[in-house]
């Protein structure tokens, strides 16, 4: 009933004020609304897609770089190179300490789905060992991942994505079918459902693009000659691409994710990889002492810096914006407050209590709060499509592939978090803005007002 | 004008004057700092990059069938391409410019990399590629056409890269030999090509290889052109056309090529104006976040002076009519609240001061970016100066047109 009132005088006294009230709402509303701008489209790529498995999934880097030259990482010149040598990588992927491993490196190439009506048309594929499927949790529409034995025979088998299923062979269950990909022909083993990690945390350097569209055995990057592959070569300092130069030499570019399971096992494993580290420095090959790291996902994300300072940097502005749109709200609610001063100071001497006067002035900064969030989560809504249509469609090629357009959706989505981030922020911002004018005016003597009249 | 009164008068109620000042520190902070980081992206964004970006296009094919031969393949595509109507020059390479795929590494004026070192973009272009790129040849000459390396086919042994002939541009002439008159002739010695030396033959003005990575990364403009046919299966083409010609000649090729099967798909093409905008589009789209988001705290705080201007100039009435009565003209009130103004933005950009160079203290370790210039710190300054007075213009002016009459009626 108390509520009631209150918040009929509340309501009356934003109507007696509507120029300064709409001033207010509209200050807080466009605070709120760059901030959630802002944190959503940070929060979506600070997100870590497989937080479930966190604790058991690493990334392994060795330290292979010569003692001088090459490119250290810039912000953390003591870390060992993200990619390894190929030597390196295939030894340890026989180790038996951990649950699972995988070795993969990406490419692209043609696809040909030998069928005239279907031009033949670029897309990216992984090369990676059968555990990859298990490790990552890929789920399957059809099929299954390839056998051990596939892995090691070179099998002419693939998994395939469901969008790549749809535009091939237009949906359906196609296992068995056949396919080419850079001129050599696979058959169709496994389907994988629509998967779309993002961060793709397994391929940092396009950590916000579709998933892959094809999955190889690993031993295909050593026949499918055509295919190129990002290495760099720490003692010259310099870039090679082929599968064939790449193996044989000391360049990295290799990437290699093991599971482990228990802390023994991680313990034992961090023991084999220094073991090993230090037989190559001892055999001449690796100048400097061990310095290996496993990175979970999440360690492992932030080291590439995959969510982006920018982000970051944005966030802090746009905080930073509302801490400006408080202090500019506090200052019109003084104001606000002092116009009506009188009638408070009325109030007062026909009985209303100081806690009275305050609660009123107070839940009249909730409901304008509230309705700066409201308007301020409109705001973000359109801001965020502004950013989806002009920025990420524009690098996108739409239409070539339709998880380009999925990809920017996920990465501009306002979920209910979000939401529920706005309504706490724009009441935490009403809040700090009201609570000081609201004391102030209960605080008056009421005499203070009346005189004047 | 009486400073200490003025000064007495704003603290005997200081919350408001302090809450703008403060919010007038926090802007100067917000915008100086996005200023230096929008030009920061802009530069980068912007440079030449020596090349006829508005008249060159580019095209690429990707083999397939066993027997595709990338030698006999890129011999015959650049015979059509030059001897098409409108096209000036045409050469096959190994990546495109201006995107961030490039082929980088080292190279020195003496063996074994003893001697004075630099990071380098090489890019294998075949002999025509001054005219094709339109670059600016300001000594020597282009390697000629039989120092062009062959393709390797990728089962051979690994044969030489690339020709004993190169074009360097000056800004590495001048830090290899301190100068392009003394490069020509000198040997080049490579951490690939089996450290074999090559000879600078030519010197072109400017080349910006790759958009300019914002942490270091002068390597962009040390461009070297080694004469070569990249190898196989992708081939890629750089043509440039005569002036108002390239959407015509786009449409034939893409017509007259696609067809030729040779074993290859032709796969791709764009003009490399198109490559070198959307390669620089993460930035751009920085710059234009940070610009609207500086804009609305702009808004903000001309906002905050002007709505403390209007209030204090409403509840004042009264007192301008009494001071307008005893004598003071609309000139003496209009300056009055604009000095108040002008006093409250100035402790705000005093404080501000501080705050700004904290910010970007922070700022240069969260972007790494350089140290931001004084000038923006100065520049911010002005604007807020001229932001605030603009604000508190419209308020004060209704104050000086009080009149003198007010002070006689009651309330």
């Amino acid at each position: 009933m108390l509520l009631w009132h209150d918040l009929r005088l509340a309501l009356r006294s934003i109507q007696r004020n509507p120029y300064i009230s709409s001033l207010i709402v509209a200050v807080i509303a466009i605070g709120i609304g760059t901030s959630v701008t802002a944190i959503t489209l940070y929060h979506a790529k600070a997100g870590n897609p497989i937080w479930w498995k966190d604790d058991v999934l690493f990334r392994v880097m060795l330290d292979s770089r010569p003692l001088s030259g090459g490119r250290d990482n810039p912000r953390h010149p003591d870390y060992p190179p993200v990619t390894l040598i190929y030597r390196d990588a295939s030894a340890i992927y026989e180790s038996k300490i951990p649950t699972r491993s995988a070795m993969m490196l990406a490419a692209s190439g043609l696809v040909d789905a030998l069928r005239p009506e279907i031009p033949t048309f670029a897309r990216s594929g992984r090369l990676t060992t059968r555990e990859f499927f298990s490790m990552f949790d890929v789920p399957f529409l059809y099929g299954n991942a390839w056998s051990k034995s596939d892995d090691s025979d070179q099998a002419p088998v693939v998994v395939i994505s469901r969008t790549l299923n749809d535009r091939l062979f237009g949906g359906g269950n196609n296992v068995g079918r056949v396919l080419t990909f850079s001129g050599q022909r696979f058959t169709v083993v496994g389907i994988i459902d629509r998967w779309l990690p993002l961060p793709r945390f397994y391929d940092v350097g396009r950590s916000f693009s579709p998933a892959d569209d094809l999955f190889f055995p690993f031993r295909w990057a050593e026949s499918l000659s055509n295919l190129r592959f990002p290495g760099y070569c720490q003692q010259t300092d310099s870039d090679l691409w082929t599968f064939k130069e790449l193996a044989a030499s000391e360049c990295i570019f290799m990437n290699l994710w093991v599971e482990l399971t228990t802390p023994a096992q991680y313990q034992e494993y961090r023991n084999f990889l220094n073991n090993y580290s230090r037989t190559q420095q001892q055999a001449g090959r690796f100048a400097r002492p061990p310095n290996n790291r496993l990175a979970k996902v999440s360690t492992w994300l932030e080291m590439n810096d995959v969510a982006g300072n920018q982000s970051k940097f944005q966030v802090i502005l746009a905080l930073i914006f509302l801490g400006i749109c408080v202090l500019n709200t506090l200052g019109l609610l003084l104001a606000k407050f002092m116009t009506t001063a009188p009638l408070s100071g009325l109030r007062r001497a026909l009985g209303a209590t100081r806690g009275d006067v305050m609660r009123q002035h107070l839940l009249e900064v909730i409901v304008l709060g509230a309705l700066g969030g409201g308007i301020g989560l409109g705001v973000a809504a359109v801001g965020l499509r502004l950013i989806r249509v002009f920025f990420f469609w524009q690098s996108a090629r739409a239409g070539d592939n339709p998880d380009f357009a999925t990809v920017a959706q996920s990465l501009s989505h306002m979920d209910a978090q979000m939401i529920l981030l706005a309504i706490g922020l724009s009441l935490l911002a009403g809040l700090l803005a009201g609570l000081y004018p609201a004391w102030k005016i209960g605080r008056m003597a009421p005499a203070t007002f009346l005189k004047i009249q | 004008m009486n400073i200490k009164a003025l000064t007495r008068s704003l603290w005997r109620d200081p919350l408001g004057p302090l809450l703008l000042a403060a919010q007038v520190a926090l802007s100067m902070m917000i915008f100086a700092n996005v200023a230096y980081v929008v030009f920061v992206r802009l530069d980068t964004t912007s440079r030449s990059t020596g090349m006829d970006l508005e008249n060159i296009f580019w095209i690429s094919s990707q083999g397939y069938a066993a027997d595709y031969d990338q030698q006999s393949t890129v011999k015959f595509d650049l015979e059509y391409l030059n001897s098409l109507p409108g096209v000036v020059a045409a050469c096959a390479t190994d990546s495109l410019p201006q995107t961030f795929v490039g082929f980088r590494t080292s190279l020195s004026t003496a063996p074994e990399l003893k001697g004075v070192k630099s990071a380098v973009l090489l890019y294998q272009m075949t002999e025509k590629f001054v005219d094709a790129l339109g670059l600016h040849l300001v000594r020597g000459r282009a390697p000629a056409a039989d120092a062009v390396t062959p393709a390797r086919s990728s089962a051979g042994p690994a044969a030489n890269l690339f020709g004993p002939e190169v074009v360097i541009t000056e800004v590495l002439a001048d830090r290899l030999f301190g100068g392009a008159e003394h490069a020509i002739g000198k040997p080049l010695y490579f951490s690939v090509n089996n450290g074999r030396s090559a000879t600078v033959v030519g010197v072109v003005e400017r080349m910006q290889g790759s958009p300019l990575f914002v942490s270091g990364g002068d390597f962009v403009n040390h461009v070297v052109f080694a004469p070569a046919v990249a190898a196989g299966p992708h081939a890629l083409y750089l043509i440039r056309t005569q002036p108002g010609r390239l959407d015509e000649v786009m449409a034939r090729v893409w017509q007259e090529l696609r067809p030729l099967q040779r074993g290859r798909t032709v796969n791709a093409m764009e003009t490399l104006r198109n490559t070198a905008w959307q390669a620089r589009a993460s930035d751009r789209n920085e710059a234009i976040v940070l610009a609207v988001l500086s804009s609305f705290v702009l808004a903000v705080t001309m906002l905050g002076l002007f709505g403390f201007a209007s209030f204090t100039v409403a509840s004042r009435t009264k007192e301008i009519g009494t001071r307008r009565a005893i004598g003071a003209t609309r000139g003496d009130i209009l300056r009055h609240f604009l000095f108040e103004n002008w006093l409250i933005t100035t402790a705000g950009i005093v404080a501000g001061w501080g705050v700004t160079l904290a910010f970007a203290l922070q700022l240069n370790m969260l972007l790494e970016l350089p140290r931001m210039p004084m000038i923006f710190l100065v520049a911010a300054m002005g604007l807020i100066w001229a932001a605030g007075l603009l604000a508190a213009l419209m308020p004060a002016l209704w104050g000086s047109r009080v009149a003198p009459a007010v002070a006689t009626r009651a309330a």
